[in-house]
Protein backbone atom coordinates (compact mmCIF):
# COMPACT_ATOMS: atom_id res chain seq x y z
CA UNK A 1 0.00 0.00 0.00
CA UNK A 2 1.33 3.36 -1.03
CA UNK A 3 2.48 4.95 2.35
CA UNK A 4 1.23 8.24 1.34
CA UNK A 5 -2.78 8.38 0.25
CA UNK A 6 -2.88 4.41 1.50
CA UNK A 7 -4.38 3.91 -2.07
CA UNK A 8 -3.64 0.46 -2.48
CA UNK A 9 -1.22 1.05 -5.06
CA UNK A 10 2.57 -0.05 -4.67
CA UNK A 11 5.24 2.59 -3.08
CA UNK A 12 6.45 3.95 -7.11
CA UNK A 13 3.07 3.90 -8.03
CA UNK A 14 3.15 6.51 -11.26
CA UNK A 15 0.33 8.76 -10.65
CA UNK A 16 1.55 12.26 -8.38
CA UNK A 17 0.81 12.59 -5.05
CA UNK A 18 -1.08 16.58 -3.86
CA UNK A 19 1.03 18.11 -1.41
CA UNK A 20 -1.07 20.28 1.34
CA UNK A 21 0.08 23.56 1.89
CA UNK A 22 -2.29 25.26 4.93
CA UNK A 23 -2.58 29.06 4.20
CA UNK A 24 -5.55 29.94 6.92
CA UNK A 25 -5.83 33.62 4.92
CA UNK A 26 -8.71 35.70 4.96
CA UNK A 27 -10.07 35.76 1.07
CA UNK A 28 -10.50 39.57 2.12
CA UNK A 29 -6.87 39.73 2.92
CA UNK A 30 -5.46 41.85 -0.19
CA UNK A 31 -8.39 44.58 0.25
CA UNK A 32 -8.18 44.66 3.94
CA UNK A 33 -4.88 45.39 4.09
CA UNK A 34 -5.02 48.22 1.91
CA UNK A 35 -7.61 49.44 3.90
CA UNK A 36 -5.92 49.51 7.45
CA UNK A 37 -2.70 51.15 5.62
CA UNK A 38 -5.28 53.50 4.71
CA UNK A 39 -6.60 54.06 7.80
CA UNK A 40 -3.54 54.42 9.18
CA UNK A 41 -2.49 57.43 6.96
CA UNK A 42 -6.23 58.82 7.39
CA UNK A 43 -5.51 58.46 11.16
CA UNK A 44 -2.15 60.45 10.90
CA UNK A 45 -3.37 63.40 9.16
CA UNK A 46 -6.64 63.34 11.17
CA UNK A 47 -8.72 62.77 7.98
CA UNK A 48 -12.15 61.40 8.88
CA UNK A 49 -13.35 59.13 6.06
CA UNK A 50 -17.09 58.13 6.09
CA UNK A 51 -18.62 55.45 4.43
CA UNK A 52 -21.93 56.37 3.03
CA UNK A 53 -23.79 52.92 1.83
CA UNK A 54 -27.53 52.80 0.40
CA UNK A 55 -29.66 51.61 -2.16
CA UNK A 56 -30.00 53.18 -5.47
CA UNK A 57 -32.39 56.23 -4.80
CA UNK A 58 -32.14 56.03 -0.96
CA UNK A 59 -30.76 59.76 -1.41
CA UNK A 60 -27.07 59.66 -0.83
CA UNK A 61 -26.23 62.29 -3.18
CA UNK A 62 -28.98 64.69 -1.44
CA UNK A 63 -27.96 64.29 1.90
CA UNK A 64 -24.45 64.47 0.92
CA UNK A 65 -24.83 67.86 -1.15
CA UNK A 66 -26.75 69.17 2.27
CA UNK A 67 -24.41 68.06 4.34
CA UNK A 68 -21.20 69.83 2.54
CA UNK A 69 -23.08 72.94 2.83
CA UNK A 70 -24.43 72.61 6.64
CA UNK A 71 -20.06 71.97 7.28
CA UNK A 72 -19.40 74.77 5.28
CA UNK A 73 -16.33 75.76 7.71
CA UNK A 74 -14.79 72.56 7.41
CA UNK A 75 -12.92 71.42 4.81
CA UNK A 76 -14.35 68.31 2.60
CA UNK A 77 -13.93 65.93 0.28
CA UNK A 78 -16.13 63.21 -1.68
CA UNK A 79 -14.96 60.32 -3.48
CA UNK A 80 -18.42 59.32 -5.43
CA UNK A 81 -18.60 55.85 -7.00
CA UNK A 82 -20.86 54.94 -9.12
CA UNK A 83 -21.30 51.90 -12.04
CA UNK A 84 -21.57 54.93 -14.56
CA UNK A 85 -21.82 58.56 -15.42
CA UNK A 86 -20.13 61.78 -13.39
CA UNK A 87 -24.13 62.64 -12.57
CA UNK A 88 -22.96 62.92 -8.64
CA UNK A 89 -19.92 63.95 -8.92
CA UNK A 90 -21.21 67.34 -10.88
CA UNK A 91 -23.86 67.49 -8.26
CA UNK A 92 -21.16 67.52 -5.57
CA UNK A 93 -19.12 69.89 -7.50
CA UNK A 94 -21.52 72.36 -7.83
CA UNK A 95 -21.40 72.99 -3.86
CA UNK A 96 -17.72 73.76 -4.63
CA UNK A 97 -16.67 70.96 -2.66
CA UNK A 98 -13.41 68.46 -4.22
CA UNK A 99 -15.08 65.60 -5.27
CA UNK A 100 -13.88 62.90 -7.61
CA UNK A 101 -15.91 60.27 -9.54
CA UNK A 102 -15.01 56.50 -9.54
CA UNK A 103 -17.17 54.56 -11.96
CA UNK A 104 -16.64 50.72 -11.64
CA UNK A 105 -18.22 49.86 -14.66
CA UNK A 106 -20.32 46.24 -13.41
CA UNK A 107 -18.45 46.40 -10.46
CA UNK A 108 -20.80 46.68 -7.81
CA UNK A 109 -18.61 48.16 -4.64
CA UNK A 110 -15.55 50.40 -4.02
CA UNK A 111 -12.76 48.50 -3.22
CA UNK A 112 -9.23 49.68 -1.23
CA UNK A 113 -7.64 50.29 -4.32
CA UNK A 114 -10.02 52.51 -5.62
CA UNK A 115 -10.07 54.69 -2.54
CA UNK A 116 -6.28 54.89 -2.78
CA UNK A 117 -6.24 56.31 -6.10
CA UNK A 118 -8.97 58.50 -5.38
CA UNK A 119 -7.31 60.03 -2.52
CA UNK A 120 -3.78 60.46 -4.11
CA UNK A 121 -5.76 62.42 -6.87
CA UNK A 122 -7.68 64.36 -3.70
CA UNK A 123 -5.24 64.75 -1.61
CA UNK A 124 -7.47 65.41 1.56
CA UNK A 125 -6.04 68.48 3.87
CA UNK A 126 -5.30 67.66 7.57
CA UNK A 127 -8.13 67.61 9.67
CA UNK A 128 -10.78 67.36 7.04
CA UNK A 129 -13.65 65.09 6.44
CA UNK A 130 -13.59 62.56 3.48
CA UNK A 131 -16.83 61.63 2.23
CA UNK A 132 -16.99 57.95 0.30
CA UNK A 133 -20.36 57.72 -1.65
CA UNK A 134 -20.49 54.05 -2.29
CA UNK A 135 -22.02 52.34 -5.09
CA UNK A 136 -26.00 52.26 -4.62
CA UNK A 137 -26.19 48.56 -3.46
CA UNK A 138 -26.88 47.26 -0.14
CA UNK A 139 -25.32 43.68 -0.40
CA UNK A 140 -21.80 43.78 -1.68
CA UNK A 141 -20.61 47.17 0.23
CA UNK A 142 -21.03 45.78 3.26
CA UNK A 143 -17.75 43.06 2.73
CA UNK A 144 -15.61 46.06 1.51
CA UNK A 145 -13.33 47.76 4.23
CA UNK A 146 -12.30 50.90 2.70
CA UNK A 147 -10.09 52.15 5.40
CA UNK A 148 -13.50 54.42 6.67
CA UNK A 149 -13.46 55.59 10.37
CA UNK A 150 -17.38 54.54 9.88
CA UNK A 151 -19.85 53.29 7.89
CA UNK A 152 -23.06 54.88 7.63
CA UNK A 153 -26.37 53.70 6.08
CA UNK A 154 -28.69 55.87 4.22
CA UNK A 155 -32.18 54.33 3.50
CA UNK A 156 -35.17 56.27 3.21
CA UNK A 157 -38.37 55.73 5.21
CA UNK A 158 -40.58 54.62 2.03
CA UNK A 159 -37.78 51.72 1.79
CA UNK A 160 -40.19 49.90 4.77
CA UNK A 161 -39.73 48.81 8.02
CA UNK A 162 -38.09 45.16 7.42
CA UNK A 163 -35.10 46.38 5.83
CA UNK A 164 -32.97 45.75 8.21
CA UNK A 165 -33.70 42.71 8.84
CA UNK A 166 -33.75 41.36 4.93
CA UNK A 167 -30.33 43.27 4.66
CA UNK A 168 -28.66 42.50 8.35
CA UNK A 169 -24.79 43.10 6.87
CA UNK A 170 -24.75 46.12 6.29
CA UNK A 171 -26.57 47.21 9.42
CA UNK A 172 -24.00 45.27 11.39
CA UNK A 173 -21.31 46.86 10.22
CA UNK A 174 -22.16 50.65 10.19
CA UNK A 175 -21.97 52.86 12.95
CA UNK A 176 -25.05 55.72 12.41
CA UNK A 177 -27.83 54.78 10.01
CA UNK A 178 -29.72 58.09 8.33
CA UNK A 179 -33.36 57.46 8.06
CA UNK A 180 -34.11 60.21 5.11
CA UNK A 181 -37.49 61.43 3.38
CA UNK A 182 -38.22 61.53 6.94
CA UNK A 183 -40.73 63.99 5.50
CA UNK A 184 -42.91 61.77 3.69
CA UNK A 185 -43.64 59.85 6.66
CA UNK A 186 -47.49 61.36 6.89
CA UNK A 187 -47.81 59.81 3.44
CA UNK A 188 -46.44 55.86 4.43
CA UNK A 189 -47.76 53.60 6.72
CA UNK A 190 -44.26 52.82 8.24
CA UNK A 191 -43.12 53.09 11.65
CA UNK A 192 -39.87 54.53 12.20
CA UNK A 193 -39.85 53.18 15.39
CA UNK A 194 -40.17 49.63 14.04
CA UNK A 195 -37.33 50.21 11.55
CA UNK A 196 -34.98 51.57 14.48
CA UNK A 197 -36.09 48.97 16.17
CA UNK A 198 -35.18 46.61 13.55
CA UNK A 199 -31.86 47.87 12.75
CA UNK A 200 -30.92 47.72 16.50
CA UNK A 201 -31.94 44.09 16.46
CA UNK A 202 -28.79 43.83 14.25
CA UNK A 203 -26.56 46.09 15.39
CA UNK A 204 -27.91 47.65 19.52
CA UNK A 205 -24.96 50.65 19.29
CA UNK A 206 -26.55 52.00 15.78
CA UNK A 207 -26.89 56.06 16.05
CA UNK A 208 -29.97 56.99 14.19
CA UNK A 209 -30.87 60.58 12.58
CA UNK A 210 -34.27 60.72 10.71
CA UNK A 211 -33.44 63.62 7.96
CA UNK A 212 -35.19 65.32 5.34
CA UNK A 213 -32.42 67.00 3.27
CA UNK A 214 -34.44 68.91 0.95
CA UNK A 215 -36.06 71.15 3.91
CA UNK A 216 -32.92 70.69 5.94
CA UNK A 217 -35.13 68.85 9.13
CA UNK A 218 -32.76 66.80 11.46
CA UNK A 219 -29.45 67.73 9.34
CA UNK A 220 -27.83 69.66 12.50
CA UNK A 221 -27.94 66.22 14.57
CA UNK A 222 -26.13 64.09 11.37
CA UNK A 223 -23.59 67.15 11.65
CA UNK A 224 -23.20 66.87 14.94
CA UNK A 225 -21.98 63.48 15.02
CA UNK A 226 -19.76 64.24 11.89
CA UNK A 227 -18.31 66.66 14.12
CA UNK A 228 -18.13 64.15 17.21
CA UNK A 229 -16.24 61.89 14.87
CA UNK A 230 -13.87 64.04 13.48
CA UNK A 231 -13.04 65.63 17.18
CA UNK A 232 -12.43 61.53 17.86
CA UNK A 233 -9.93 60.99 15.04
CA UNK B 1 -12.51 64.00 -12.51
CA UNK B 2 -13.48 60.69 -13.27
CA UNK B 3 -11.36 57.07 -12.56
CA UNK B 4 -13.04 54.35 -14.77
CA UNK B 5 -12.45 51.18 -13.32
CA UNK B 6 -13.70 49.26 -16.18
CA UNK B 7 -10.61 49.15 -18.38
CA UNK B 8 -9.26 47.78 -15.33
CA UNK B 9 -7.66 44.46 -13.83
CA UNK B 10 -10.97 42.99 -12.87
CA UNK B 11 -12.68 42.70 -16.26
CA UNK B 12 -9.79 42.80 -18.60
CA UNK B 13 -8.01 39.96 -17.20
CA UNK B 14 -11.13 37.98 -17.23
CA UNK B 15 -12.11 38.62 -20.71
CA UNK B 16 -9.07 38.12 -21.64
CA UNK B 17 -8.77 34.44 -20.35
CA UNK B 18 -12.79 34.02 -20.94
CA UNK B 19 -12.34 34.79 -24.98
CA UNK B 20 -15.82 35.60 -25.47
CA UNK B 21 -14.86 37.92 -28.02
CA UNK B 22 -15.87 41.25 -26.57
CA UNK B 23 -17.84 40.79 -24.73
CA UNK B 24 -17.62 42.41 -21.05
CA UNK B 25 -17.18 39.43 -18.56
CA UNK B 26 -19.53 40.74 -15.77
CA UNK B 27 -21.99 41.56 -18.39
CA UNK B 28 -22.11 38.15 -19.31
CA UNK B 29 -22.05 36.76 -16.30
CA UNK B 30 -24.74 38.66 -14.76
CA UNK B 31 -26.90 36.96 -18.12
CA UNK B 32 -25.67 33.00 -16.63
CA UNK B 33 -26.33 34.54 -12.90
CA UNK B 34 -28.14 37.33 -10.97
CA UNK B 35 -26.34 40.48 -10.53
CA UNK B 36 -25.25 40.28 -7.08
CA UNK B 37 -22.32 36.97 -8.31
CA UNK B 38 -20.48 40.31 -8.94
CA UNK B 39 -19.12 40.50 -5.11
CA UNK B 40 -18.03 36.44 -5.44
CA UNK B 41 -16.32 37.36 -8.13
CA UNK B 42 -14.23 40.36 -6.38
CA UNK B 43 -13.38 37.28 -3.54
CA UNK B 44 -12.79 34.65 -5.64
CA UNK B 45 -10.13 36.91 -8.26
CA UNK B 46 -8.49 37.38 -4.66
CA UNK B 47 -8.20 33.66 -3.79
CA UNK B 48 -6.52 33.14 -7.20
CA UNK B 49 -4.35 36.53 -7.04
CA UNK B 50 -2.98 34.92 -3.08
CA UNK B 51 -2.29 31.84 -4.64
CA UNK B 52 -0.64 32.37 -7.37
CA UNK B 53 1.19 34.95 -5.56
CA UNK B 54 2.31 32.84 -3.01
CA UNK B 55 2.69 28.99 -4.81
CA UNK B 56 4.64 28.34 -8.21
CA UNK B 57 2.87 25.09 -9.04
CA UNK B 58 -0.41 23.41 -10.12
CA UNK B 59 -3.13 23.18 -7.64
CA UNK B 60 -5.39 20.66 -7.02
CA UNK B 61 -7.52 21.05 -4.84
CA UNK B 62 -8.51 24.87 -3.12
CA UNK B 63 -10.00 24.75 0.29
CA UNK B 64 -11.94 27.27 1.63
CA UNK B 65 -14.25 27.77 4.82
CA UNK B 66 -17.49 29.83 4.47
CA UNK B 67 -19.81 31.05 7.26
CA UNK B 68 -23.10 30.26 6.90
CA UNK B 69 -23.81 34.01 7.99
CA UNK B 70 -20.94 35.47 5.85
CA UNK B 71 -23.26 37.14 3.03
CA UNK B 72 -21.72 35.74 0.34
CA UNK B 73 -23.74 32.29 -2.28
CA UNK B 74 -21.67 29.78 -2.38
CA UNK B 75 -22.75 28.70 -5.47
CA UNK B 76 -21.95 31.88 -6.71
CA UNK B 77 -18.45 31.67 -5.39
CA UNK B 78 -18.13 28.20 -7.12
CA UNK B 79 -19.19 29.27 -10.44
CA UNK B 80 -16.65 32.54 -10.36
CA UNK B 81 -13.94 30.03 -9.15
CA UNK B 82 -14.36 28.27 -12.59
CA UNK B 83 -14.49 31.74 -14.24
CA UNK B 84 -11.56 32.91 -12.34
CA UNK B 85 -9.00 30.14 -12.93
CA UNK B 86 -9.03 30.16 -16.30
CA UNK B 87 -6.06 29.82 -17.97
CA UNK B 88 -3.54 30.08 -14.81
CA UNK B 89 -2.36 27.31 -12.07
CA UNK B 90 -5.21 26.44 -11.00
CA UNK B 91 -7.48 25.86 -13.93
CA UNK B 92 -9.16 22.64 -13.54
CA UNK B 93 -8.62 22.69 -9.67
CA UNK B 94 -11.28 21.33 -7.13
CA UNK B 95 -13.24 24.00 -5.07
CA UNK B 96 -13.84 22.43 -1.59
CA UNK B 97 -16.23 24.76 0.53
CA UNK B 98 -16.16 24.36 3.89
CA UNK B 99 -19.50 25.57 5.56
CA UNK B 100 -19.20 26.86 9.18
CA UNK B 101 -22.15 27.21 11.00
CA UNK B 102 -22.93 30.19 13.26
CA UNK B 103 -22.74 30.57 16.50
CA UNK B 104 -23.78 33.47 19.10
CA UNK B 105 -22.94 34.32 22.42
CA UNK B 106 -25.67 36.19 24.17
CA UNK B 107 -24.82 39.06 26.49
CA UNK B 108 -28.31 39.03 28.39
CA UNK B 109 -27.67 35.08 29.73
CA UNK B 110 -24.55 34.71 29.15
CA UNK B 111 -24.91 31.33 26.65
CA UNK B 112 -23.16 30.68 23.65
CA UNK B 113 -25.79 28.71 20.94
CA UNK B 114 -26.51 28.44 17.23
CA UNK B 115 -28.18 30.33 15.62
CA UNK B 116 -29.11 30.46 11.86
CA UNK B 117 -29.60 34.27 11.15
CA UNK B 118 -27.92 37.86 12.21
CA UNK B 119 -31.29 38.92 13.47
CA UNK B 120 -32.60 35.94 15.52
CA UNK B 121 -32.80 36.34 19.03
CA UNK B 122 -31.20 34.07 21.72
CA UNK B 123 -33.39 31.08 23.32
CA UNK B 124 -33.82 33.64 26.24
CA UNK B 125 -35.70 36.38 24.48
CA UNK B 126 -32.65 38.92 24.16
CA UNK B 127 -31.30 40.53 20.89
CA UNK B 128 -28.13 41.77 22.19
CA UNK B 129 -26.11 39.35 20.72
CA UNK B 130 -22.47 38.48 19.38
CA UNK B 131 -22.25 36.33 16.39
CA UNK B 132 -18.74 34.49 17.62
CA UNK B 133 -18.75 31.71 14.02
CA UNK B 134 -20.18 31.90 11.30
CA UNK B 135 -18.73 35.09 9.43
CA UNK B 136 -15.47 33.46 8.30
CA UNK B 137 -14.36 34.05 4.45
CA UNK B 138 -11.03 31.97 4.48
CA UNK B 139 -8.66 30.52 2.32
CA UNK B 140 -7.76 27.53 4.37
CA UNK B 141 -5.29 25.71 2.51
CA UNK B 142 -4.45 24.13 -1.12
CA UNK B 143 -3.31 20.73 -2.83
CA UNK B 144 -0.52 21.52 -4.95
CA UNK B 145 0.87 18.90 -7.48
Amino acid sequence: MCRVCGCGDEPHHPHVHARTITLETDLLAKNDRLAHALRDRLTHDRVTALNLIGAPGAGKTTLLEKTIRQLADTPLAVIEGDQATDYDARRIAMTGCPVIQVNTGAGCHLDATMIERGLLRLAPAPRSIVFIENVGNLVCPALFDLGERAKVVVMSVTEGEDKPLKYPHVFRAAAALVLTKADLLPHLDVDPAVIVANARRVQPDLEVFPVCSTRGEGLGEWCGWIRAQMEAA
Amino acid sequence: MVLSETGGCEHERLVACGDRSGTRLADWLRSRKRVHAVHELALMESVVDQITGLIDARVALVRLEIGELAGVDVEALRFCFGVCTQETPLAGAELDIVIVHARAHCHSCGTEQPTRSLVASCTCGSFDRAIVAGTELRLKEVEVL
